[in-house]
C-alpha cells in the first residue's frame, strides 16, 4: 500500500543536479500534514461551522489530491467520482515538473480561497515555498505550480457551484411555540447553523436523503415514553459523570465556538471542529504507517469525502426532525438552573453530528489503513488534554458518538442512529469511490 | 528658588500659548478649589472585571451641606480606598474633613444622604460589595453636628451585606419619616437567560430589600418589609440606579429600579403607602436593555413627571461598529418570549402621556422618545441629570461617560479573547480589551427637541465619568456639577453663563413642599444619576407667590421667596399653616373597552426571509369595516375573520376565509347598485398566484366570500372610485412589496365595476408609474367634483392619479404608509395628512444627507442583496454592521474578518465599484408630513414632533381634529419597536399644525380606526379591538 511516487522523485532530482548541488529531498508527505494544520488553525481562528469547515478540507484535498491523479497512474481522477466534477488538463510533461509541488500549491491555493485570513494561509505556503527553494530549481518550481494552479482553478471552479453562496441568502431557521421544535440555546442563543445545507452538493452520494435515517422517538413528557426516558438519561448521566466519561466528552468536545460568559465579559474559546479532528488522526495514523505523499493525500481526500456527506446527510436529517435539544426541556420543565457539561451547539439535536461524521469517517479510514489500526490520539494537546488511545478508528468513533451522551448534548438515539447512519454512508463511499488503484 | 522660577516661568508660558477660548456654560475649577480626589482603581489578577463584572462601575458623589454653614459641601466615594468629604468654604474654597467618614469597606459604590434623626444634619449612607476577598458591608454615618460622624449601621440594622449599589432614603407611606430601599446589584452570569419567573426567588446578597421605618423622624426602627411590601429580591435584579417620584400624582412617591442586562426596570407603583405594584409592563412598551444611570423630571414642560435611563450604545461611527449591538429580530422575539417587555440597547426618554386607571392604581403611561430628541445614543454611559442648566425654562440633559475597557468590543470576543489555549489568566484577558474612553455629553433642550452641546458648554471631558451630582456651590442660583471620575481627578463646574433662578434649601431636613394648601406636593430627594446624590435644593420658579413646607413632624409653614435668587428656609422661620389636607389627584385618561374579539397576528416574520428591512412586510393587518350593520375585522393567515354585532357582542367567525391575511377592506357599490365590501390580502409569506393571496369580495354579512381573481396581491390596500367613467364603482389594489423579492416594482391590480354586479380585471399603464405602495384613498384633491387617487410608497412619493390616468408625485421622498385627505385648516380646500415611518428611529438623516438603500446581487447568488448607507460625522458609512454585511454577502466576510478593517470605512470606498450604475432607494425625510395643494403645487410641511414618535398607520376626523393612530413592532431590531405611542390628535393652529393628547392612550400597533353606530372601533395588530364610547 506504501509507494513513493519514485520517479517523479527521481526527476526532481536531475532537475536540480544540473543547478549545482541541491539537497535531495522527501519530506512532502510531512509537508502536506503540516499544510492542513495550517488550514485547522485558521479555520479555528477564522471561526468556521462544522459543515462549511468540511467543505474547505474536502475541495482543498480534492485539488491536490486530483494533481497526483494526473501525475500517477496508480491514482485515479475524481472526474467521473465527484459529483460535476471538471476533467483537469493533464500533467505537463516537463522534466522539471514535480507533482507534490503542484500538489502542495494546489491544496494551498484552495484553502486559501475558501478560509478568511487569507495572510495567514500565503504566509504559510510562501514559507514552503522558500523551503522548497532549498531542494528544486526555480524552474521545477515555477513548472510545477503553474501546473498546481491549474488545477486549484478547476477545482475553485466547480466549487462555484455547489449552492454554497445560494444558501447564504436562503431563510434564516425560524423560531415557534411549540416546545418540541429546535430552539435558540444558551448562553448566547446562536441563530440555528446551515439549516440550507442539504441543499449544497453531494461529492458521491446521490442525494442528500440518500442515507435518511428512522424519525427520532416522539417527544413527550409522558414519564412511560422513549423520548422521556432518553431524556433522562442525559439529565442523570450528566449528573453523575465519572472522570473517565467527563475526560472523552471533553476530549470530543470539537466545538468551534464556545460562548463564556463570565459576568460582563464574553469570551470565545475556540476549538478545532469534529471534522477538524479526524484531519488530526488522519495525520496522526498516516505519520505512524510511514505514509508516503500519495497516501497521505489519499488518506485526507477519503477522510474529507466522508465529513462532507457526512455533514449533508446529517444536517438534511436535523432540518427534518428538528428536534429540540436536551438543556432546553430540562431547564423548561425539570432544572431552570441545569446546564449540559458541553455547550450545546447551535443546530438541531438529531442525529449527532459527531456520530455521523465519525462513522463516516471511520469506515473511510479503515479502508486506508486497515482493521485494528492502533493510535495514540494527540489531537487535543493544544487545548491541554491529554491524549487518548485507540484500538481502531471503529473505536474511536464509537468514542466520540457517545461522549455527545457525556456532554449532555445529546439522546441516545441520535448517537446509535447517527453512527450507524455514517456507518452505512462511509461504506458507500468507500466503495463508490476509487482512489488508488495500484495494488488492483 | 531657582526651582520656584522654573515653575513660574513655565506656567507663565502654558498659560500664554492656547488660543483665547469661547466661554464656557461651566468652567472646571476642580483644583483651583482645592479639591484633589481621584478615584484610582488598581486591577490585578484577583481584582478585575473578569471576576467581577462591576469593576469598572465607578463610585458616587454626593452633595449636601453637612456642617450647616450654608454652602453645600462635597463627599466623594472611592471604590477602593478611603472616601473623602470637602467642606464648602464659600467663595469656591474647600477642605478636606475626612476623618471618620472614610469607609471601611473593601469595595464601594453608591452614596446617599438623609437626616435619618431630623436634626438638621445630614447623614451619609454608603454602600459596599462583599464578594471574593472583599469584606464590609453598607454603612451608615450619623452626622452628630460637631464635624464628627458615627458609623451606627448595625444599630440600624441596615448593615447589609452582599452587593450594595445604593440606598434610597424616602417616606414611603407619608408618616414623615424615612423609609429604606436597599438597591443591590448582581453577579449572577448574564448569559444564563433566566426565565423571568426566577424574579420571585429570593437571592440574600442580590436581591433589593424594602425597610419600613416603624420609629419617628428622630428615633428611626426599620424593619424588613421586602416580601410583604411586594419588592423583588433575586438575583435577576442587576439594579444599577434608582430614582423615586409621584409619578402617576397621587401623593405617594413611587420608585423606579434601574435593571441591567435582560431584566426589565421596575416600575413600582405606591399603593397609598402599603405596598407596591410593578406597573412595568403597562407603563413601558419599551426599556433600555443594559440600563444604568436614571434621572426622572418633567422633559416637556407639561406638567407629568418623565424618566429618562441611559444604556451603551456608541454615537463615534468607529465604535458604534465595533460594539455588540442589537440582537436578531427572531431572537429577540424568543428572548422575550421568556417573561421580558421589550428592550433594546440604547438609551430612553421615557415621556409621560398621562395614566391609565388599572386594579385600583392610577398607571402612569410613557412614549419613548429618545431617538427622536437625538438622544438614544451617549455611549458607554452612566450618570444621567436633567436639569435646566442655562436656565432658559428647558429642561437641558448631562451624561457622563466612559469605561475603562470594553468588553463588549466584537474583535475582542471573537478573536482577541480566544487565544489557543485553556486557562488564561484574568490580566490576559482583561488586558486585551480595548481602552474606552469617551467624552461626556451635555444636551440643550429647545422647543424643538436636543442640541448636543457638549464643548460649548465646557462639558465634553474625555474619560472615564462616573458619579454626577447638581449643586449650587456658591448659592448664585445657578445649578454646578460635581463628577467622580475613575483613574482621573474630580471635577467641578461652575456654572458661569447660565441664568439664575429662584432656589430654595431646607437646611437638611427631608421635607414635602407644595406651592399652595390642595397643591400636589414634592418631596425634597436627591437620589438620582448615578450611585449618587445631588443637593437637595430646588429650583421653585415655577411657584411665584412662595411655597408651603411640611417640616418633619412639625407644623407645616408658609415662606415667601426672593425671586432670581437663594433663599434659605429653616423651620420656624415661616408662618403657620393650618388644614394640612392634600389634594394629590392623579388625572385619569379616558378609558377605552376592550372587545371580546380582535387580531392575533401569526408567527411568520419577513426578517426570517430578509433580514435587512428596516420594517417587516408582514403584520400589515387587519383590514376592518362597517358594513351590512355589523364590524367585519380581518384576520391573519391560519385565523378566522370575522363578523361582530356590536350590539350584542356576537361574533361569526368565517373559517372558510382562514387562509387569507387581511389588510384592507372597503365598500363598493356594485353595478347592479347594491353594495359590497372588498377584502384584500397581502402577506410576504407567498406568491401571488397562491390561493391565499387572493382578494374577495363580500356581498353581506351571511354570505360566503367570493373571490375576485385566480390571481391574488400581496397587497396592502384597496381602493374605490370610478376610474373609467362609467359610472360604476371600480377598484385599485395597491401591492405593498414583490414576494421575496422586496424593492422589485409591484404590480398592483385594477379592476373595472361591470354593469352586472361584477369585476373585471384590467391592465393599465399607470400601475406601472407607481412603486411599492403602502396605502390608498379616493378623494377628490383638486375640487374639480371627481374623485382622484391618492397612493402612498415605501420609499417614494405620495401620488395622485386622475382619471385621465396620469399620475402625479405630491410629495418628497419619504418612507409613507398611510393617507387621510382633510380639511384641517378649514380653508375650504383639502390637504393630505401623509403618515410616514416617523422619526423615532435613531438613523440621522436630513434632504442633504439622506438615507440610501442599495438592492443589488452584490455576489452574484441569485438573491438580492441589502446595503443601506447613512451620514454619520459628516461621511458616508454602511448603516449596518459586519455582522450584517456578511449575513447578505458572505464573499465580504474575507475583506473584513474583524470588524475593525469595517468599522469607520466610507461606504463608497467599501462598495463604490460594486455599485456603480446602479441607483439607490432613498429618504431624506421619514416622518409624517401635511401636504398643501398651493397655486405654485404642492408644498409639504412636517407634522409636529408629538407625531413623529411612531409610524402613522391610520386616521379619523373627529370634533376636536383629526385622530392620529400608529405604531408598528416588526422593525428591525436596531430601531426597536415602536409601540409606545400613544395617540394624538392633530388640528391647524395660527403657525401651523399642532398636536395634542388624545383623549385616552392607545397603545400597540394601532392599524384602523372605524367609525361605527356604537362609538370607534380600534382595530390593532396583535391585539383586542377597543371601543371608544365617549364623545370626540
Amino acid at each position: 500500500m506504501k509507494r513513493l511516487l519514485l520517479t517523479l522523485t527521481l526527476s526532481a532530482f536531475v532537475a536540480t543536479s544540473c543547478q549545482g548541488p541541491k539537497e535531495p529531498y522527501n519530506d512532502y508527505s510531512r509537508d502536506l500534514q503540516d499544510a492542513y494544520q495550517a488550514i485547522t488553525d485558521i479555520l479555528v481562528h477564522d471561526i468556521f461551522s462544522p459543515p462549511v469547515a468540511a467543505r474547505v478540507y474536502a475541495y482543498s484535498g480534492a485539488a491536490a489530491y486530483e494533481v497526483v491523479a494526473q501525475s500517477n497512474a496508480d491514482y485515479r481522477s475524481l472526474a467521473g467520482q465527484f459529483h460535476e466534477f471538471p476533467t483537469v488538463d493533464p500533467a505537463p510533461k516537463d522534466e522539471n515538473y514535480v507533482p507534490e509541488l503542484a500538489s502542495l500549491h494546489a491544496l494551498g491555493v484552495v484553502g486559501k480561497a475558501l478560509i478568511f485570513s487569507e495572510d495567514r494561509m500565503q504566509a504559510h505556503m510562501d514559507g514552503l515555498f522558500e523551503k522548497m527553494s532549498e531542494h528544486h530549481s526555480a524552474e521545477a518550481i515555477e513548472v510545477s505550480r503553474a501546473y498546481g494552479q491549474r488545477v486549484a482553478d478547476a477545482v475553485l471552479n466547480w466549487a462555484q457551484g455547489d449552492n454554497y453562496n445560494q444558501t447564504r441568502t436562503f431563510t434564516k431557521y425560524e423560531i415557534n411555540d411549540d416546545p418540541m421544535r429546535w430552539k435558540p440555546t444558551p448562553p448566547d442563543y446562536m441563530d440555528g447553523i446551515e439549516p440550507h445545507w442539504r441543499n449544497i452538493r453531494t461529492l458521491v452520494m446521490d442525494s442528500a436523503q440518500m442515507f435518511k435515517p428512522v424519525p427520532p422517538p416522539t417527544p413527550s413528557l409522558d414519564t412511560a415514553s422513549k423520548f422521556y426516558k432518553d431524556l433522562m438519561q442525559v439529565y442523570h448521566t450528566v449528573n453523575n459523570l465519572t472522570p473517565e466519561q467527563e475526560a472523552i466528552a471533553q476530549f470530543w468536545d470539537c466545538n468551534p465556538y464556545v460562548s463564556v460568559h463570565r459576568g460582563h465579559v464574553m469570551l470565545a474559546t475556540k476549538k478545532i471542529t469534529p471534522g477538524g479532528h479526524w484531519m488530526g488522526i488522519t495525520g496522526i495514523a498516516c505519520r505512524k504507517a510511514g505514509a508516503d505523499y500519495g497516501t497521505t493525500i489519499n488518506a485526507h481526500l477519503r477522510a474529507a469525502t466522508g465529513l462532507f456527506d457526512g455533514f449533508i446527510s446529517c444536517w438534511d436529517e436535523k432540518y427534518r426532525s428538528e428536534l429540540v435539544r436536551p438543556e432546553t426541556v430540562i431547564n423548561e420543565n425539570f432544572d431552570e438552573n441545569w446546564t449540559p457539561l458541553l455547550q450545546t451547539p447551535p443546530f438541531p439535536e438529531y442525529t449527532s453530528g459527531h456520530s455521523v461524521i465519525s462513522g463516516a469517517a471511520g469506515v473511510m479510514l479503515t479502508g486506508v489503513f486497515g482493521e485494528n489500526f492502533a493510535f495514540q490520539d494527540s489531537t487535543e494537546r493544544v487545548y491541554g488534554l491529554p491524549d487518548r488511545s485507540y484500538e481502531s478508528f471503529t473505536a474511536a468513533s464509537d468514542e466520540a458518538a457517545i461522549s455527545r451522551l457525556y456532554g449532555g448534548i445529546h439522546y441516545m438515539p441520535a448517537i446509535e442512529i447517527g453512527v450507524s447512519q455514517g456507518r452505512k454512508l462511509g461504506a458507500y463511499l468507500d466503495a463508490n469511490l476509487t482512489t488508488y488503484t495500484g495494488n488492483e | 528658588m531657582l526651582r520656584k522660577a522654573h515653575i513660574a516661568l513655565f506656567l507663565g508660558l502654558w498659560a500664554c500659548s492656547p488660543a483665547p477660548k469661547e466661554p464656557t456654560l461651566f468652567e472646571e475649577v476642580g483644583e483651583a478649589a482645592g479639591i484633589d480626589f481621584a478615584n484610582m482603581l488598581e486591577e490585578n489578577e484577583e481584582q478585575n472585571i473578569v471576576d467581577y463584572l462591576y469593576f469598572y462601575n465607578g463610585a458616587g458623589v454626593a452633595v449636601a451641606d453637612f456642617d450647616r454653614n450654608g454652602f453645600e459641601d462635597i463627599y466623594f466615594v472611592k471604590n477602593q480606598g478611603a472616601n473623602a468629604l470637602y467642606l464648602n468654604q464659600g467663595n469656591w474654597q474647600f477642605t478636606e474633613q475626612s476623618t471618620g467618614v472614610e469607609g471601611k469597606a473593601d469595595f464601594q459604590t453608591g452614596v446617599s444622604v438623609v437626616d435619618i434623626n431630623a436634626d438638621g444634619y445630614p447623614d451619609l449612607h454608603v454602600s459596599a460589595v462583599e464578594y471574593h476577598t472583599w469584606k464590609g458591608h453598607n454603612e451608615f454615618y450619623l452626622n452628630n453636628g460637631d464635624g464628627t460622624f458615627s458609623e451606627i449601621s448595625q444599630d440600624l440594622g441596615i448593615d447589609l451585606t452582599g452587593y450594595g449599589q445604593q440606598a434610597l432614603f424616602f417616606d414611603c407611606d407619608n408618616d414623615g419619616d424615612q423609609d429604606l430601599y436597599v438597591l443591590r446589584h448582581s453577579v449572577h452570569p448574564s448569559g444564563a437567560y433566566n426565565k423571568a419567573s426566577q424574579r420571585s426567588t429570593t437571592d440574600e446578597k442580590a436581591g433589593d430589600r424594602f425597610f419600613l421605618n416603624t420609629g419617628s423622624p428622630e428615633k428611626p426602627v426599620f424593619e424588613d418589609k421586602t416580601e410583604d411590601y411586594g419588592v423583588l429580591s433575586s438575583q435577576l435584579g442587576y439594579g444599577l440606579a434608582i430614582v423615586a417620584e409621584d409619578f402617576n400624582s397621587d401623593g405617594y412617591l413611587d420608585v423606579f429600579v434601574a435593571n441591567d442586562f435582560h431584566e426589565n426596570d421596575y416600575l413600582y407603583l405606591n399603593r397609598a403607602g402599603q405596598g407596591f405594584e410593578l406597573a412595568t409592563d403597562e407603563s413601558f412598551q419599551t426599556n433600555s436593555k443594559f440600563t444604568m444611570g436614571v434621572d426622572a423630571g418633567d422633559i416637556n414642560g407639561d406638567g407629568l413627571t418623565d424618566l429618562f435611563t441611559l444604556d451603551m450604545k456608541p454615537w463615534d461611527e468607529v465604535e458604534r461598529k465595533n460594539a455588540l449591538g442589537a440582537e436578531p429580530f427572531h431572537i429577540h422575539k424568543y428572548k422575550r418570549s421568556q417573561g421580558y417587555v421589550e428592550q433594546f440597547p440604547k438609551n430612553s426618554a421615557h415621556l409621560q402621556r398621562g395614566s391609565v386607571a388599572s386594579s385600583g392604581l392610577a398607571v402612569p403611561v410613557f412614549e419613548d422618545i429618545a431617538p427622536l430628541l437625538g438622544v438614544e445614543s451617549t455611549d458607554w454611559s452612566w450618570g444621567v441629570l436633567l436639569e435646566d442648566f442655562d436656565g432658559d425654562g428647558f429642561k437641558d440633559v448631562f451624561v457622563t461617560n466612559g469605561i475603562k475597557r470594553r468588553p463588549n468590543d466584537l474583535d475582542y470576543i471573537q478573536f482577541l479573547s480566544s487565544g489557543e489555549g485553556a486557562n488564561k489568566s484574568d490580566r490576559s484577558i482583561y488586558e486585551q480589551m480595548p481602552p474606552g474612553k469617551v467624552s461626556n455629553r451635555a444636551y440643550r433642550g429647545t422647543s424643538k427637541g436636543m442640541i448636543e452641546t457638549s464643548a460649548k458648554w465646557g462639558l465634553d471631558f474625555k474619560g472615564t465619568s462616573n458619579g454626577s451630582a447638581v449643586a449650587d456651590f456658591d448659592n448664585d442660583g445657578k445649578l454646578d456639577l460635581v463628577v467622580n471620575n475613575l483613574d482621573d481627578k474630580a471635577h467641578i463646574y461652575r456654572n458661569v453663563l447660565g441664568t439664575a433662578a429662584t432656589t430654595v434649601d431646607f437646611g437638611g431636613y427631608n421635607v414635602r413642599y407644595r406651592k399652595r394648601l390642595g397643591a400636589k406636593s414634592h418631596w425634597n430627594l436627591g437620589t438620582r444619576s448615578w450611585l449618587s446624590h445631588s443637593s437637595t435644593r430646588k429650583n421653585v420658579d415655577d411657584f411665584g407667590g412662595g411655597i408651603i413646607v411640611e417640616w418633619p413632624n412639625a407644623a407645616a409653614e408658609a415662606f415667601m421667596l426672593m425671586p432670581g435668587e437663594h433663599n434659605p428656609l429653616r423651620p420656624g422661620e415661616g408662618m403657620a399653616v393650618e388644614g394640612l389636607e392634600i389634594v394629590n389627584k392623579s388625572k385619569l385618561t379616558a378609558t377605552l373597552d376592550t372587545l371580546p374579539f380582535g387580531h392575533k397576528e401569526d408567527a411568520y416574520t419577513s426578517f426570517v426571509e430578509t433580514p435587512l428591512l428596516l420594517q417587516g412586510t408582514d403584520e400589515m393587518g387587519p383590514a376592518g369595516a362597517y358594513f351590512d350593520g355589523k364590524l367585519f375585522v380581518g384576520a391573519s393567515t391560519g385565523k378566522a375573520p370575522l363578523w361582530a354585532d356590536l350590539q350584542t357582542m356576537d361574533t361569526t367567525l368565517l373559517w372558510g376565509d382562514r387562509a387569507h391575511e387581511d389588510v384592507d377592506a372597503a365598500i363598493v357599490t356594485l353595478g347592479t347598485g347594491q353594495q359590497a365590501l372588498v377584502v384584500v390580502t397581502g402577506s410576504s409569506q407567498m406568491p401571488n398566484n397562491s390561493i391565499r393571496q387572493r382578494d374577495r369580495i363580500y356581498f353581506n354579512s351571511e354570505k360566503p366570500s367570493k373571490s375576485l381573481g385566480e390571481e391574488g396581491t400581496n397587497a396592502s390596500c384597496v381602493a374605490v372610485l370610478d376610474l373609467n367613467d362609467d359610472g360604476n364603482d371600480d377598484i385599485f389594489i395597491g401591492e405593498r412589496s414583490v414576494w421575496n423579492d422586496y424593492g422589485a416594482a409591484p404590480s398592483h391590480a385594477v379592476y373595472y365595476g361591470t354593469s352586472d354586479g361584477w369585476f373585471e380585471k384590467q391592465e393599465v399603464t399607470w400601475t406601472a408609474e407607481l412603486g411599492m405602495i403602502t396605502a390608498a384613498v379616493a378623494e377628490d384633491i383638486d375640487g374639480d367634483g371627481e374623485k382622484e387617487l391618492v397612493v402612498a410608497e415605501d420609499w417614494g412619493q405620495i401620488k395622485v392619479i386622475k382619471t385621465d390616468g396620469s399620475v402625479k408625485a405630491v410629495s418628497e421622498n419619504g418612507l409613507w404608509r398611510s393617507l387621510h385627505v382633510a380639511d384641517l385648516d378649514l380653508d375650504g380646500q383639502v390637504e393630505i395628512i401623509a403618515g410616514g415611518f416617523g422619526q423615532n428611529h435613531g438613523i440621522s438623516l436630513s434632504p442633504e444627507s439622506p438615507l440610501e438603500l442599495w438592492i443589488t446581487d452584490l455576489d452574484g447568488n441569485g438573491n438580492r442583496d441589502f446595503l443601506y448607507s447613512y451620514v454619520n460625522q459628516d461621511e458616508r458609512y454602511p448603516l449596518f454592521g459586519r455582522d450584517e454585511l456578511i449575513k447578505e454577502s458572505v464573499k465580504y466576510r474575507k475583506d473584513y474578518l474583524k470588524n475593525r478593517t469595517f468599522s469607520g470605512v466610507p461606504f463608497e470606498k467599501m462598495f463604490g465599484d460594486a455599485l456603480a450604475g446602479i441607483e439607490p432607494l432613498s429618504v431624506g425625510f421619514t416622518g409624517s408630513a401635511l401636504l398643501v395643494a398651493t397655486d405654485s403645487g404642492w408644498t409639504q410641511e412636517a407634522l409636529p414632533l408629538q407625531a413623529q414618535q411612531a409610524p402613522i398607520n391610520c386616521a379619523i376626523e373627529t370634533q376636536q381634529g383629526l385622530l392620529l393612530g400608529g405604531g408598528a413592532d416588526n422593525l428591525h431590531t436596531s430601531i426597536g419597536t415602536q409601540e409606545s405611542f400613544c395617540g394624538a390628535f392633530l388640528t391647524y393652529g395660527s403657525s401651523g399644525p399642532l398636536c395634542s393628547n388624545a383623549p385616552f392612550i392607545l397603545r400597540g400597533s394601532t392599524s384602523k380606526f372605524v367609525a361605527t353606530p356604537q362609538g370607534l372601533v380600534v382595530l390593532q395588530n396583535d391585539g383586542p379591538a377597543l371601543l371608544y364610547k365617549g364623545d370626540l
